[in-house]
Formats: C-alpha cells, sequence, structure tokens
C-alpha cells in the first residue's frame, strides 16, 4: 500500500521479505543437500568415477563386517524371538502374480513366492539341495525317475492336504503352461499319499533340482478358480496373500495353518515395489521400510557411509546373475566368428579395474560361468586374465594386426562401464561404437541374436550349469543362443552334464567346461568375457532379526525363521 | 445451451474422435516398430521358445499386426481393452484404477496451481515495479525452470527426512487412510506436480491483468466509485481470463498425461508409472489405452475450454 507521503508501507516490505526469505532458504538448504541426494546419473557417474576408487577400500574394510554380519545372520541372532509386527520390505522387483505360481518364471518374483509357497527342496547357503516340503528323494537314472517322500502334517493354506495328488496336480499346471523345469517329467505315479514317483523322459542332471526348488506348490481347490488364484495366494507357506496391488505392493499375513509349530513370529509381511532408488533409500532411511534391496550401487554406498545400518550381500551365489561381454559368434562375417578375436577380447578387458571404479567394492571379478566358492567354480582355473599385448598378438594371427571396427551394445544401467570397456579394446585395435538401447531393446537383441559385434551378457550362475548354461548354449535355447557358436565339443560335454547318473560326475563335467570356454591358452569363449557378479546388497534396520535374506538363495529368505526385536 | 454452442460440441466430438483414431493407430504401429517383445520381458530370461509360443498365441501376439489392432478396437466398442501382458489383468480394470489416482493428486495440484497462480498474479500486476512484484515474478521464472525431480527431491529431504513431518513417498486412499492419511500423502507429490503451473498462471494472470488495467472501463469504473475488489475481480479479471483459462486447459491434459516423474519419485501407482512400466515391458496394449485415455482426457479439456470461453465473454458465445 502506497502511504500519503508516497512510500510504501511496512507491510509491503515485510511481506516481501518474509516470502523471498522463505523460498530461500528452501533453496540454499536444497542445494547444500542435492549433491548427496540427487539421482542425477551424470552426477552420480562423475562422482563415482572419481570417487569410486578410493571409497572401494572403505568399503572393503566394511566387506569384514559385512562377512561378520553375514556370518552372525546364519545362526540364529542373539535374543529370544519376539512374536509380533510387521515386516516391511521393498526393492525394485515386481510380480505379475504372486499367487499363480506358473507364471512367476523369473528370480525376481521368487522372493514374492517363498513368502506364501513352498517347494519339495531349497537350497542352503553352501548350494546343497536340502528338504522342505520333500523328506526325502530317491533318483534311478536308468528307468529314469525320482521318488519323492513327501513332509506329512503338512496343509495348504485352505485346510487341504498336502500330499501325493497335491504334487502331481501341480506338476500338470506347470505342464500345461509350458514350463522349463517341469518338461522332462514323463509322468507323476501316485505310490500312496507321501510318496510319488516321477517318471522322466530321459535322464537329466538337472531334473531332481528343477523339479524340486523351482515347482511352489498351490492347493489343488484353490486351483479350481485361477483367476482368483492370481491376485491372491493358497501355499504351504507362512504367510498368505491378503491384497495385491499390481505393480505396488503385496502385503501377507500369518498362516494358521503353517506346518513348523510356533511358527511364523511375524503377524504379516508386506512387500512394496519402490522402482527409483532414492525414494527406497529416503523412505528407508526414514523408517518407513525395515528392508530393503539396493540395486544401485551409488546409492548403495551413500547409505553405508551413514554408518547407521547394517548391509549384507548374497554371497552364495545361488540364483546371482553374472554381467559379462558377449562377442556375435554365430555371425560368420564377423571377426569374433574366429576363437582367437574372441580370446583376444577377453585379454583387453581388465575386469577388476573396471570392478574397482565403478562398483564401490561392491562388484566381485569372475572369470568363470559361477560364483567364488560355489560347487562349480574351478579355483585352479587359469583364465584369460588382463593382458594387452597377449591380445594384440592373437588379433594379429586371427588376421586383424591392425585391429578392427565394431560395435558395443548397452543399456543405461552400463553404459558407463562397458564405455570403459570399449576404450580398453580400443587399445588393443578392437574400435567400439557404444550403442545405447533401452532394456527391452537388449531383451529382443539377445533373444534374436541379431546384435551386432558385442553387448553385454546377462546370465544367472547357480551351480547348474546344465541348467543354466544350457538355457544359453541350446541350439533352441531363449537367449543368445542365437548369436554364438555352438561346437560340437560343449554340446557334447553338455549333454554329458545333463546325463551325469551322480552329483560327483556332474561336477567334474562342470569343471571341463569351464576349462573349455574359459581357459587361458585355447578357451573357446563362446561367452565372451565374464565380467563380475553383484551381490545383492541388503540394507535392514537392526532390529530384523532371523530373516537370512542374504545368505541362501537370492530368491528366498527365512521369513518364517524372520522376527522383529523392537 | 444455445443451438450453436450445441453445434459447436457435436463437432468438436466428431473431430476429437477422428484425431483419437489417428493418434492410436500411430502409437500401436511405433510399438511394433520398436524393438522388444512383450512376452519375453515377462517370462524374464530363463524362457523357452516354448514358453514364448505359447503365451504369444494366448494374447494373440502371433497374428498379423492390422488384425490385431482391429480386434483390439471392436473390443472397445464392446467396452473391452485388452489384457495386459506383464499384469495379466483387464486393462480397463487397471486403467481406470490407476487414472483415479492420477486424478486425485492432478486436480487438487490444479486447482492449488490456479487459485494461487491467479491471486499472485493479480498481487504482482497490481504492485507492478514494486519489490512484490519483482519477488513473485523471480520465484515464477524459478519455477518455471526448476526440475520437477530435483524439486522432489529436495521436499522429501527436508519434510520426510529432516523434519519427519510428512512420509517420502507412497499413495492412501481417504477409504484406507482417512482424510489425514490421504493428504499426508498427497501434499508433497502436490507441491511438486503444481509448482509448474503455478508458475505459467502467474505469469499468465500477470500479464493479462497488466493488459486490462490500462483499459479505459477500468478508469471508468474507478471513477464511478466501484470497490477495489469489485474492479479487480468482476471487470478486470474477467476480462483477462480468456488466455487464463485457454493455458489451464493446456496445462491440465499436459498434467494428466505428465505425472510420470511425480509418480516415480514418489511411488505413485498412477497412470503416469503404469505408461512408462508398460513402454518399458513392452505391454502393446497397456500402452494404447493408456493413449487412448489420455488423449479423450484432453480432448475433453480442450472441449471445455471451449465452452467456458462463450460462458465467460459473451461476444463470443453470440459469435
Amino acid at each position: 500500500m502506497i502511504l500519503p507521503n508516497g512510500r510504501k508501507s511496512m507491510k509491503n516490505h515485510l511481506l516481501s521479505a518474509v516470502l523471498a526469505g522463505c523460498m530461500a532458504m528452501s533453496l540454499l538448504v536444497g542445494c547444500g543437500e542435492a549433491a548427496t541426494n540427487s539421482s542425477d546419473a551424470a552426477t552420480s557417474t562423475a562422482a563415482a568415477t572419481t570417487t569410486a576408487a578410493t571409497q572401494a577400500a572403505a568399503v572393503a574394510a566394511s566387506t569384514v563386517a559385512d562377512a561378520a554380519t553375514a556370518a552372525s545372520s546364519t545362526t540364529d541372532e542373539a535374543g529370544t524371538p519376539k512374536y509380533g509386527g510387521v515386516l516391511k520390505y521393498a526393492s525394485h522387483n515386481t510380480v505379475s502374480t504372486p499367487g499363480y505360481t506358473p507364471e512367476c518364471t523369473n528370480n525376481a518374483s521368487l522372493i514374492f513366492l517363498n513368502t506364501a509357497y513352498e517347494s519339495l527342496t531349497y537350497y542352503d547357503e553352501t548350494g546343497a539341495i536340502v528338504p522342505r516340503l520333500a523328506t526325502e528323494w530317491t533318483t534311478d537314472p536308468d528307468e529314469p525317475s525320482i521318488t519323492w517322500t513327501l513332509r506329512q502334517g503338512v496343509k495348504f493354506a485352505d485346510g487341504t492336504d498336502f500330499n501325493a495328488d497335491a504334487v502331481k496336480t501341480n506338476i500338470e499346471e506347470y505342464q500345461k503352461c509350458e514350463r522349463n523345469e517341469t518338461k522332462n517329467v514323463k509322468s507323476c505315479e501316485v505310490v500312496d499319499d507321501y510318496t510319488i514317483k516321477m517318471v522322466l523322459n530321459s535322464w537329466n542332471s538337472s531334473t531332481l533340482e528343477s523339479v524340486g526348488f523351482f515347482v511352489y506348490y498351490m492347493s489343488p481347490k484353490a486351483l479350481q478358480d485361477v483367476d482368483t488364484l492370481r491376485n491372491s495366494s493358497c501355499g504351504t507357506g507362512p504367510f498368505q496373500v491378503t491384497e495385491f496391488n499390481s505393480g505396488v505392493s503385496v502385503k501377507y499375513a500369518k498362516n494358521e495353518n503353517y506346518w513348523q509349530d510356533g511358527k511364523p513370529y511375524l503377524d504379516g509381511v508386506e512387500i512394496y515395489v519402490v522402482d527409483e532408488p532414492t525414494t527406497r533409500a529416503s523412505a528407508f532411511e526414514a523408517g518407513e521400510y525395515d528392508m530393503i534391496l539396493m540395486n544401485n550401487l551409488a546409492v548403495a554406498n551413500d547409505l553405508i557411509n551413514t554408518k547407521q545400518y547394517e548391509m549384507e550381500r548374497n554371497k552364495s551365489g545361488q540364483g546371482l546373475v553374472m554381467t559379462g561381454l558377449i562377442p556375435n559368434s554365430a555371425d560368420e562375417a564377423s571377426p569374433f566368428a574366429n576363437a582367437k578375436v574372441r580370446e583376444a577380447m577377453c585379454y583387453a578387458i581388465d575386469s577388476q579395474s573396471l570392478c574397482d571404479a565403478f562398483g564401490y567394492g561392491m562388484l566381485q571379478t569372475l572369470n568363470q560361468w559361477a560364483a567364488p566358492g560355489s560347487v562349480t567354480y574351478d579355483k585352479d582355473l587359469k583364465a584369460m586374465d588382463y593382458d594387452p599385448e597377449k591380445a594384440k598378438s592373437l588379433l594379429a594371427e586371427a588376421g586383424y594386426p591392425d585391429g578392427f571396427d565394431t560395435t558395443l551394445t548397452t543399456d543405461a544401467g552400463n553404459k558407463d562401464m562397458f564405455t570403459a570397456a570399449a576404450n580398453m579394446l580400443a587399445e588393443v585395435g578392437i574400435n567400439c561404437t557404444v550403442n545405447q538401447v533401452d532394456e527391452s531393446a537388449q531383451v529382443s537383441l539377445y533373444q534374436n541374436g541379431n546384435w551386432e559385434g558385442i553387448m553385454g551378457h546377462f546370465a544367472a550362475i547357480s551351480p547348474d550349469l546344465g541348467l543354466y548354461m544350457g538355457r544359453h548354449l541350446d541350439k533352441d535355447g531363449a537367449f543368445y543362443a542365437k548369436g554364438i557358436q555352438h561346437p560340437d565339443d560343449a554340446m557334447q560335454l553338455l549333454e554329458d552334464i545333463r546325463t551325469a547318473p551322480t552329483d560327483d560326475e556332474k561336477i567334474q563335467d562342470e569343471y571341463k567346461m569351464q576349462e573349455l570356454m574359459y581357459n587361458g591358452e585355447d578357451g573357446l569363449a563362446i561367452f565372451g568375457k565374464p565380467l563380475f557378479v553383484q551381490f545383492e546388497p541388503i540394507f535392514k534396520q537392526s532390529y530384523v532379526k532371523g530373516d537370512r535374506r542374504s545368505v541362501d538363495h537370492v530368491g528366498t529368505w527365512s521369513i518364517a525363521d524372520c522376527w522383529l526385536d523392537k | 445451451m444455445n443451438n450453436k454452442l450445441a453445434r459447436m460440441i457435436i463437432r468438436r466430438i466428431g473431430q476429437s474422435i477422428i484425431v483419437l483414431l489417428i493418434v492410436t493407430l500411430m502409437v500401436f504401429l511405433l510399438m511394433q516398430l520398436v524393438p522388444g517383445d512383450p512376452i519375453a520381458n515377462f517370462l524374464g530370461a530363463n524362457a523357452t521358445p516354448e514358453q514364448i509360443e505359447h503365451y504369444n498365441k494366448l494374447f494373440g501376439f502371433d497374428q498379423p499386426v492390422m488384425v490385431q489392432y482391429w480386434k483390439w478396437l471392436i473390443g472397445l466398442f464392446h467396452g473391452e481393452m485388452g489384457r495386459s501382458v506383464a499384469l495379466q489383468k483387464d486393462i480397463s480394470e487397471v486403467i481406470f484404477q490407476r487414472l483415479g489416482i492420477t486424478l486425485s493428486i492432478v486436480i487438487p495440484a490444479f486447482v492449488f496451481a490456479v487459485v494461487l497462480g491467479i491471486i499472485l498474479g493479480i498481487t504482482a500486476a497490481k504492485n507492478r515495479g514494486t519489490a512484490i512484484d519483482s519477488v513473485i515474478s523471480f520465484f515464477a521464472n524459478i519455477g518455471m525452470s526448476m526440475p520437477m525431480f530435483w524439486f522432489g527431491l529436495i521436499l522429501i529431504l527436508i519434510f520426510a527426512l529432516k523434519l519427519h513431518i510428512l512420509p517420502t513417498s507412497g499413495f492412501v486412499s481417504i477409504k484406507d487412510g482417512g482424510i489425514s492419511g490421504y493428504f499426508s500423502h498427497l501434499l508433497l507429490p502436490m507441491l511438486v506436480l503444481a509448482a509448474g503451473p503455478l508458475a505459467q498462471f502467474t505469469r499468465q494472470t500477470r500479464s493479462s491483468m497488466l493488459e486490462v488495467i490500462r483499459q479505459d472501463y477500468v478508469t471508468t469504473a474507478k471513477a464511478k466509485g466501484l470497490g477495489k475488489r469489485e474492479i479487480t475481480f468482476k471487470h478486470q479479471l474477467r476480462n483477462a481470463l480468456i488466455p487464463i483459462i485457454t493455458v489451464m486447459g493446456v496445462t491440465l491434459g499436459g498434467m494428466i498425461g505428465g505425472t510420470v516423474l511425480v509418480e516415480s519419485i514418489f511411488v505413485v501407482p498412477g497412470l503416469g508409472n503404469l505408461m512408462i512400466t508398460s513402454i518399458k515391458g513392452r505391454d502393446f496394449m497397456v500402452v494404447e489405452d493408456g493413449v487412448l485415455v489420455i488423449a479423450i482426457a484432453v480432448a475433453i479439456c480442450n472441449l471445455i475450454v471451449d465452452i467456458l470461453y462463450g460462458v465467460i465473454d459473451p461476444r463470443i458465445r453470440n459469435d
């Protein structure tokens, strides 16, 4: 308001000052904090490149603490389990249906299934198969068949008995959905209520684990209404779905019919889908979640640096996905059709440096298709370690003394690391044009096998090469298969692994496969260069106990044993 | 309703239908051209060729592209929007639920931006050249240029992590969380979504009001002794509203279709979130239906704007 003397009123000045002051304060606070909280990829990447190496040492020190933390979680944690409470867990993984298990085909959905359902067996922290809904089993490679003895006294959530008929119904349901895990089961014979014999089409050493671990049993009664089951659940697990909001959350309540006496301890579990890692971390710090999976290493590093939270990493290797670089060797016109060129590619890349620069100490280098310490990991393998001079001489032997031009296809998440790898390749003469595509386009490329040059190789490295490597190496495999060669010796060895009558023979054949593919002298390098495995950092509040989220297979947890110490 | 207005509405609806058909056909063809397979994305890396073939047949993806489009179009006339590969649900069920959530954020944000934007715009115009005008214009410019993502993270940092007075993320309906639960989860996403439009409305109102303030009829109204409030709202604002309403219409349509970032930051399971997930997963049918719904929303906004022109300005009504 203008006063009679022409000056503006104090009210105007005060109003302007207050308005400006409030807004400026929030901006200043924001600017001060924004660098640590921005999820802008360029900012975090620049930070990553300049600080990751130095921070790796700090994280390496925390790795010792991680190991201790992990070790402590393998045994019952201090204190008597307390009943009550609801565990809230968040990750970026989603599930299309928490209830109709044949349609859950990827590892990301296993955590949902493992809350409400159970399988005949599961993997312990060493990768050994141990009983769950089955108490024992016998195999007959000659017949061929697997006979299961089922656990008695188990009921589904709707009160239906878990028995041999239920197993048969479920196997047939999986077969209707063309699930690979049950493809080899020719028929199921119900011997008695708690004994079932699965007659196989042919002996395959992977069938036991496929059927034992990847089939999750639904109530036959609930299966009569699949549409309802899709949005709910009816299994033998410790919790059952009460609310399913697709892409948002799945909420579970305690299963009163659970077969383990006295368990579960929790009243319920809520699994939230939070795609944005910064938001997930903020919500965790604000106490809105009890446990989170943090797939973004930069954000995980920020959480570690707060020194307030426990971080665990799954080191068992089970269910983890390896990242590597795979050349298209099926294209006969491509230089990569020549094994020496593929070997040269492997020798040119320093995977340790890449992990140090981009991994914040949370990546483990690999030189074969297995996680260190797993049963199929050959610790004596002399692989294609970084040697640029050898790479150049191999290229010269292959007829490319001056190198050649090619393409390296990457997704957004690996762009920085793969660009660094491209620079390493350029130093030996393999000049890559980096081509970034989105995830779906990438899937299409490796499904159709028509990627040009080199692309990212993503493969489950669980200890069963017959099953997991076979999905890529089989001539009719769904992914990568059309873009790689299928040498006779590799195919024969794959067949030997699959038909191995005993576990010991299978493991020996798997070692031979590692040697055939990755040995430094004359490895086929069909799958190119394995780079690293990321051990799925899990952060949890200090009061969360007994979950074993990062101890056994990465898709599982002992949610029946989990309790909240608060 | 007078005949001219009715004819205008019918003509506009007819034009909108043609536009919608062209838009949906273009989107359908574009999604086919983009590399990626919804079944492969859904099944993941462990899929077998038999599984992929099984699901392709189940969803009709083994049929020619134009047959798929035609079947989808015919289905729309029967109220069927198809089935989502990723969600394994009828799309109509999902889309309208998600649209409802998006609207429950967009509408309060829009109303907030309009009301406050007009007030600030009037204030700035009335105090032209003063500190008030400078401050308001300065922050309006910041609002126009401030990255939404950054602003959202700042608000989370201040109000959720430091002050602990609001949740970081999530959406709670009135039914599940009551009024307080709904509003506490609504506030931050609403502020972020409203920031840009608020700045736009402020600037547009200021600009329109400045033109009107100088008009002779305003001088006449003052000379007649009319009160300031009456002059401002009955004479000045009403005459300044036409361009403001144009901006409002465009902005509302944009807000409905452009909530992706806000829904991503604040984990709001709305239509934007659904669209981005479906585009990434190549869930064609969901993208197609989502585009259709958004296009209809934009068309309705434009139609309302046209009608409002007639309401506000009798000269347009009688034209």
